[in-house]
């Protein structure tokens, strides 16, 4: 087991490694982030003197050594932008971020588990039609609409909550709400798929034969061996939650990492943006070893192969 | 039974949560779009990079947009020396928010780390360049290179910060705001907002006039919205007394509330159509006449811009030096078009060539139907054209190039926006059509020579040259016109503030309604 983590943990070292190089090359490939810096009526002067003062008038394998080596050190230098240090102003904003995405999942997973469970367990009933249409709603939904629409409803016309910032628990309704609704339908629909799919297995009619309570054989038999793939889509919810808080947290002005990454991405503020892909990366990667190491616990199959290879 | 009582109370909580969620009385909430880049005390010179920042820090001299007139704030009187210096009597008295004194050596040193080539900030390419050197404890010269009939103008785009900030803790002029303005900058929350409070020493209090307004509110609150209708939902919810620049739909869904309503005044702003002069077919000036009468401006600006523009023939409005009275828009007149375009193949131009017609992504509300709609009314006029959107670096790529090293076969068009804050055609002129403009696709020597003739005047000499100027480029149809956009306001029904033609956004300015 131990063997194994030290195989991911350096597999996760080389996968942020490969990210990285990724942003530095993209970011100076793919146009002059000094022009934008400096705006589009500034003097070629003024373009060479920022230049200069950015280290980006230096041979790109130079550039690039620097880079490493100050990532390694976790030294993302000083933001174009915001003119302090990228790192810690990106650490800043994590917690807004996993607040947010944490009260997505915490609300996406057992409503989706609950709806996809019932829906299995009466398949083609009232419930089931209702939970397809709000599992297909979540899983189609644009994020900025549904956002736009919550404040019109809910701030606007009925005075509840804000339109948008941070901080009480009246800020934080409507964006929780927008971003836990596409985790939910797809959890929703991959929990009554597994549990269709379990449901219809022998053991679940052994069960059933040798007269455990439906409740037993439901709950503690087929919903814990269908959590296996429910397993699976929650850890890449979780990074797909990453990805639907840069439109969310836009949208209500929450400050946190997804924001950032936009409007770092905006003013090509490279040091920041490499800041942000490396915290988002070990954010993924830390993740993925998490939902690795459930597995083992839900399936003693994948704990017999993880030590099987050490 | 649990679950009922729990109901109840939750019920209850959202019921009371409205009344609890009101802004405050004594704070002003101005929801903006855009967060600054840094808190450095120039960004102050506009408010989208300096959200507020004229709370904190102030002018020498600023604009009573009733009259036109430069008149004192920080400075208290001036006179030229000589054609490339001003002397300015320094108001005493007045202190930083620091604790350090407002003087002639610390104007200096701000105006001088400003304009610092080594700093190189944005605010040296829009003005050019200066200096400041004390000549007194309260007397101030400020200079330029060469002689600069506007100097007083730019000196309204010229926050001072503190000198003593610089000298003892130069790293925090990038994010603590240093001023001696009417409010003291609090906090600057990443992502969320900058808090101001009212400074008890400011110079102004008591002095309306003369101060360009009074404290009422004890904070100002600026937070970043960049969703404009997420802005005008908190106007609406009660949440900011203000949202900045919203959309003409939004205009009209405020104007229809109890709560709020809705402000728009002309802006410096134009809506320009650049064209590449030196191409086969555009170097034709009856084809560049034809491209503009092509264009149904009250059509786009009625049914596009919501009414929320003003159409034109010239790239600066009649605040400006240099703006003409005389100078009508080119009017819709597709017949005369055709004849033109006509007229331009049988001497062998080639109008069938195909035209690119570029904007800069979201570069204003409304600006992807505004291209349709021009590619449209040129279609008609059996032109070949497609339309390209651009990121800023994109778009910088082909609008930051001169005449010079356009290659002839592109034939590009550009949509843009010029704003002229300098209240000065000559500026404009050097940008986007003088012969070396670093924006500029357009080349007359007649104009240009008017152009330089009209650099070292001033006054009534000064506005009349730049007129005849303007006359030049705009019978050479020198750029197309859509027009002067308007920007408009959700503004909550509790506050009174009336919009000035700078736009900016100053607490000193905003009082609680009734």
């Amino acid at each position: 087991m131990l063997a194994y983590l030290a195989r991911r943990l350096l597999q996760s070292v080389a996968v942020t490694f490969v990210v990285l190089s990724l942003v530095f090359v993209a970011g100076r490939i793919l146009g002059d982030p000094v022009r934008l810096v400096v705006g589009i009526e500034a003097s070629e002067e003024r373009v060479q003197r920022v230049r200069e003062q950015l280290n980006l008038n230096q041979p790109l394998g130079q550039q690039y050594a620097n880079f490493i080596g100050d990532a390694l050190s976790l030294q993302f230098g000083t933001s174009f932008w915001q003119k302090v240090p990228a790192l810690p102003r990106v650490l800043e904003r994590i917690p807004a971020t996993l607040t947010l995405t944490a009260a997505a999942l915490a609300l996406a997973l057992p409503l989706g588990i609950t709806l996809g469970a019932l829906s299995a367990l009466r398949p083609w009933s009232r419930i089931d039609r209702v939970t397809n249409v709000i599992s297909l709603g979540g899983v189609s939904i644009v994020e900025f609409w549904l956002a736009l629409m919550l404040i019109l409803i809910f701030p606007v016309r009925l005075g509840w909550f804000k339109t948008s910032g941070y901080g009480g628990i009246e800020y934080f309704v409507l964006p929780a709400l927008t971003l836990c609704y596409k985790p939910l339908g797809r959890i929703a629909q991959i929990t009554r798929s597994a549990m269709l799919d379990e449901l219809a297995k022998p053991y679940v009619k052994a069960a059933r034969a040798r007269g455990l309570a439906e409740r037993r054989v439901v709950f503690v038999h087929a919903l814990k061996n269908a959590a296996v793939p429910v397993l699976t889509i929650s850890g890449d919810e979780l990074a797909a939650l990453l990805n639907g808080a840069i439109i969310v947290e836009t949208v209500f002005g929450w400050p946190g990492i997804g924001r950032l990454t936009i409007q770092a991405l905006e003013r090509r503020d490279l040091p920041m943006v490499e800041a942000t892909v490396f915290v988002v990366a070990i954010f993924i990667i830390v993740t993925n070893l998490l939902v690795d190491m459930a597995y083992t616990w839900l399936n003693p199959r994948i704990r017999f192969s993880a030590a099987g290879d050490a | 039974m649990l679950h009922r009582k729990t109901l109840l109370i939750v019920i209850l909580l959202l019921l009371l949560l409205p009344a609890a969620l009101q802004a405050q009385d004594d704070t002003v909430v101005i929801a903006v779009g855009i967060e600054p880049v840094s808190m450095d005390a120039w960004r102050g010179f506009a408010e989208t990079g300096g959200p507020g920042f004229l709370n904190a820090v102030e002018q020498l001299v600023t604009r009573d947009f009733a009259s036109g007139e430069m008149v004192p704030l920080l400075a208290t009187a001036w006179e030229w020396v000589d054609d490339r210096t001003i002397q300015f009597t320094l108001r005493e008295g007045v202190s930083f928010h620091d604790g350090s004194y407002f003087n002639a050596p610390a104007a200096a040193a701000s105006i001088n780390h400003t304009f610092d080539p080594e700093n190189a900030f944005d605010l040296l390419d829009f003005v050019g360049s200066m200096s400041a050197e004390a000549v007194g404890d309260y007397t101030l010269n400020v200079s330029t290179p060469e002689p600069d009939p506007i100097l007083l103008n730019k000196m309204y785009f010229v926050p001072i910060g503190s000198a003593q900030q610089l000298m003892d803790d130069p790293d925090s002029y990038h994010t603590n705001l240093i001023g001696t303005g009417p409010y003291r900058f609090v906090e600057w929350s990443s992502g969320e907002s900058i808090t101001y409070e009212v400074n008890p020493d400011w110079w102004g209090h008591g002095m309306m006039d003369e101060a360009g307004g009074e404290v009422i509110f004890q904070r100002a609150v600026y937070r970043f919205l960049p969703e404009d209708q997420v802005r005008t939902a908190a106007v609406q919810a009660g949440e900011a007394h203000i949202a900045q620049y919203i959309t003409p739909e939004q205009c009209a869904e405020v104007s229809m509330s109890d709560s709020a309503r809705c402000e728009s005044a002309a802006s410096v702003e134009t809506i320009f159509i650049r064209m590449d002069t030196n191409s086969p077919m555009l170097g034709d000036v009856r084809v560049r006449r034809a491209l503009q009468l092509g264009i149904d401006k009250d059509l786009i600006i009625e049914t596009i811009l919501g009414g929320t523009a003003t159409a034109t023939g010239q790239i600066v409005n009649d605040t400006a030096l240099g703006h003409s009275p005389d100078i009508s828009p080119y009017p819709y007149d597709p017949d005369e078009a055709a004849a033109l375009l006509e007229a331009a193949a049988a001497d062998g131009v080639p109008v069938d060539m195909p035209i690119t017609l570029g904007a800069r992504i979201a570069v204003m509300p409304g600006i992807d139907e505004t291209l349709q709609a021009i590619a449209s009314m040129w279609g008609d006029l059996g032109l070949n054209v497609s339309i390209e959107f651009f990121d800023p670096e994109g778009f910088g790529q082909v609008m930051l190039v001169n005449i010079k090293d356009v290659p002839e076969e592109r034939n590009f068009v550009a949509v843009h926006l010029h704003g002229q804050e300098l209240l000065d055609y000559h500026i404009s002129y050097r940008f986007y059509f003088s012969c070396d403009g670093i924006l500029s696709v357009y080349c007359n020597d007649e104009a240009e020579a008017l152009w330089n003739a009209a650099e070292p005047l001033a006054g009534a000499e000064r506005d009349a040259t730049l007129q005849q100027l303007n006359q030049v480029a705009h019978d050479d149809v020198a750029a197309g016109y859509i027009g002067h956009l308007d920007f408009s306001y959700a503004v909550s029904n509790a506050l009174d503030w009336s919009l000035k033609l700078d736009h900016r956004l100053q607490a000193k300015e905003m009082s609680p309604a009734g």
